[in-house]
This record gives C-alpha cells, structure tokens and sequence, in this order.
C-alpha cells in the first residue's frame, strides 16, 4: 500500500492536475476571445478594451500572490500539485484546510500531521472529500446560471421602469453587507478601508485635474496596494 | 435580436459545458488516483465528512450564485471554476465596468465583465503555477510579517477601493439617489452585528437575505419618487 505523501506528490497527480490546469486555462482563453470579439461587436473602442486589459492585469497580480502564499501552507499538509489544483479552480485555503481536517478527523485522526503518517486511501478520502464540498456552487449554477443573468437583463433593458434600478441593487446589497461586517474587525480594518478609499478619491481628483487618463486604469492597483501597506501602520497605532 | 439571442445561447452552452467538465475533473483525478493505486476509501468515511461540509457549504453556495451572478452576467461560469469570487473575481469585473462606463445586466457589461474576468483567470492560472516552480525559495520572503499583516488586509482594502466604482455613474443613463439604496442593508447589517455579534458567522445568508430588503426598499424609493432613472442628455 502506497502511503499519504507518496500519492500526494506522485508524477501521476501531477499529471493529472497539469491536464486539469490546461482544460481551465483554454476555457478561459476561449472567453476572453468570444467576448473580446463581442464587445467590439457592440461598439466598445478598442483603447476602452485595452485600458481594462491593462487595470485587469495590475489589479489580479495582488490577489494572487496572496492564493501563492496560500499554497505555502497548503502544500505542506496536502502535497504540492492537489494544493496547486485546488487553489486554482475553486478553491480557498481557509476552506481547504477544514475540508481536509474534516476528514482526517472522520477517519479518526486528531491531527493533520498523524493523518499525513497514513496511508494512501486517507489522502484519497481528503481529495474527494475536498472536491465534494465546493463543488455546490458550479452544480447551482449549471442549472441556474443563464435563467438568472438572462432574466435580469430583460428587466433591465426596459427604460424608465424599476428593472435598471433592481440591477444596481445587487451591488449595493452586497457593498451594503460587506462594509458592516469589515467595520466589526476592528479599527484597523475600518482605516484601511478609509486609507484605500481616500487614494482612490485621490487618484480620481488627479485625474480631474491634470488630465492624465493612464492614471485611472490603476485606481484600483494603486488604492490595494497603498490600503494593504497602510495595514502595517494602523495595527501598530490601534 | 436574433443576433443578440444566438450570442447569449452559444456563451451559455460554453459556460455550460465547460462547467461541467471542470467538475468531472475536480471528481475524476481522485476516482482516477484510487482507481490506479487501488486505494478507494470507504462511502461511509467520505459521506461523513463530506456530508458536514455539504450542509455547511451549499446554502452559501445557493446564495452566492443568486447574489453574484446577476452581477458577473456569463462570466459567472468563469468565476465558479476558478473561484476567489469576492477577493478577486468581482473588483475586476466591477472595475471594467466603470472603465467603460456601463452599468450591470447590460450586454456590453456581460462582454466587458467576461472579458476581464477570463483574463484574471488566466493570469492567476499561470502565477500560481509560477509559484509552484519557485516555491520553495520565495517561501521566506512571502512568508515575512509585514506581507503576512498586510495579506490579512487584502480584502477590506479592496472594498475601501471599490467604494467609488459602485457609486459612481457614469452612463448616459444615470440613477438619481442611487446611494440611497445601500441605506437599508447598511443600517440592518450594522444594527445587527452590534447587538448580535454571531451574525458575522451567516455572512453568505446575510447577502441572500439582504437583496431581498434592498429590492423592497429600493422598490419603495422608486414608487415614492425619489430613485429614479433619468437620462443624463435631457437633464442638460
């Protein structure tokens, strides 16, 4: 019987996962061209498209090195490609790490680390297991998906009515939730909201005032980076 | 229309079909890995735990589809493969949208949106996997305080940042006292997490429960008068 880290860092799962990978990386590449040819079709500049390729790029590079920082911790308890595979498609550390404690512990482990001493059909219980708990959210909507975006599209294309006013309630009940339960954490968070939200003022009155567009497509970029770094400063004064 | 209708039905059946391969190969490397090392673990084992996770995960999984994909139009597909939908999946598509200037649930912000998020996909696709080649000697730089500090902060640092590309309008038709809406969920999710603090565990359920309120109120503002659409050409 192979052991737990021998099937966790087996050439088999690693082939596997590379072929996962590319599946998801070619189903991208076939979005990003169907709709790049779409939003042409529907008269959007190509300068227009090029300025969110470019606030798109700058913006995803933080947010992903913090899913790499991730694997660090991952990896350690799961073996490198399965932590590779789940942090791309789907997955979140935080998740990962209770569904693979879960079922350490179904099986009888109080740790994570006894469990990695086992053998192979505990590893094999962790991927499934991993795989079957967010795996809701793709099944929801394959069958929900089209019906839902497609009927708030109607409502919203009648002009003068509630349906464009319902649209732009979605983003306001989310912002609406999200700021309280950030505000909660503790004055840090609350300044670091403020800090990211003051620099994207700012950069907006920069742009006003000097003309230089450029500027505008790195809001975003700009108002994470200074908000993360301002963090290192508010929990040293609160 | 006719054009409009056949675009919508082959993005959807892409989406589609692609969803449903991703989820044959997030349960066909496990099957395939103890089939070929003849390890499969017993249903009760799985059952156990998954079934916890299951019952954990799946009404926020419903509330997520229903909250986030009238938002990500057809590039919800996208964002459900790839996942990191709050920290990542949305300030990209909110962001495109306020480059281009068009509001939600339109086609061009279906474009715009699926078009930017594919593009994040694939970039975090190919930076992860750069990670997993140089793993082991950027571990000590990532894994410094000061970045781990600053990590812990991504996420209200992008809503601070994402604050003004919900708010700001810049369509030829615009929302008059748009802002007003957020009004109700605000002042409900605040009041609530101040006297019961356990609500900041239902935060999935809170969004669910909270499009409903903002519907309703937004529903009563527009019947008062006081939200309404307006074009931006005539009010000159």
């Amino acid at each position: 019987m192979h052991s737990y880290l021998e099937l966790a860092n087996s050439g088999l799962l690693y082939g596997l996962v590379i072929a996962g990978l590319a599946f998801v990386a070619a189903l991208c590449l076939v979005f990003y061209k169907k709709t790049y040819n779409r939003a042409i079709e529907l008269g959007i500049s190509k300068d227009t498209l090029s300025q969110i390729k470019k606030n798109t790029i700058t913006l995803t590079i933080i947010p992903s090195l913090s899913i790499v920082i991730g694997l660090f911790t991952l990896s350690t308890v799961i073996g490198t490609p399965w932590a590779w595979f789940r942090l791309s498609v789907v997955g979140a550390v935080t998740y990962e790490l209770i569904a693979a404690q879960m079922t350490t512990a179904a099986l009888g482990f109080a740790e994570m680390t006894e469990a990695m001493g086992s053998d192979g059909t505990t590893f094999c219980a962790v991927m499934f297991v991993m795989s079957m708990g967010i795996i809701a959210g793709n099944v929801v909507n394959l069958f929900l998906g089209k019906s839902l975006t497609t009927s708030m599209a109607k409502a919203g294309s009648k002009k003068g009515g509630f349906g464009p006013i319902m649209n732009g309630c979605f983003m306001m009940a989310l912002m609406g939730v999200m700021l309280p339960f950030q505000a909660v954490k503790g004055i840090p968070t609350v300044m670091v909201m403020a800090t990211s939200l003051v620099v994207s003022l700012l950069i907006g009155v920069i742009v006003k005032k000097t003309g230089a567009k450029w500027l505008a497509n790195f809001t975003m970029a700009f108002a994470l980076i200074v908000g993360m770094a301002s963090a290192l400063l508010w929990t040293q004064v609160f | 229309m006719q054009d409009e209708k056949k675009y919508i039905d082959s993005i959807h059946l892409l989406g589609r079909v692609g969803t449903f391969i991703a989820l044959a190969f997030m349960l066909g490397i496990p099957a395939i890995m103890c089939i070929v090392y003849n390890c499969w673990p017993s249903l009760s084992t799985v059952m156990t735990a998954g079934g916890t996770l299951l019952a954990m995960f799946v009404p926020s999984a419903f509330s997520e589809v229903i909250s986030y994909a009238p938002i990500l139009g057809s590039a919800s597909y996208i964002t459900f493969i790839t996942g990191n939908v709050l920290n990542l999946k949305l300030p990209v598509a909110i962001s495109a949208q306020s480059i281009a200037g068009v509001t939600s649930n339109t086609p061009e912000s279906d474009a715009i949106s699926t078009m930017a998020i594919a593009l994040s996909s694939l970039e975090t696709i190919v930076i992860i996997a750069i990670g997993v080649l140089v793993l082991r000697p950027l571990e000590p730089v990532l894994s410094t305080p000061a970045i781990k500090t600053a990590t812990a902060y991504m996420v209200p640092a992008l809503f601070g940042g994402l604050l003004m590309g919900t708010y700001k309008q810049s369509g030829k038709t615009r929302i008059k006292n748009k802002v007003l809406i957020a009004a109700a969920p605000i002042v409900i999710v605040g009041a609530g997490l101040l006297f019961w603090p356990k609500l900041a565990n239902y935060q999935g359920q809170c969004i669910l429960a909270m499009i409903v309120v903002t519907v309703a109120f937004a529903y009563a503002l527009f019947k008062a008068g006081i939200v309404y659409e307006y074009d931006v050409e005539e009010k000159k």
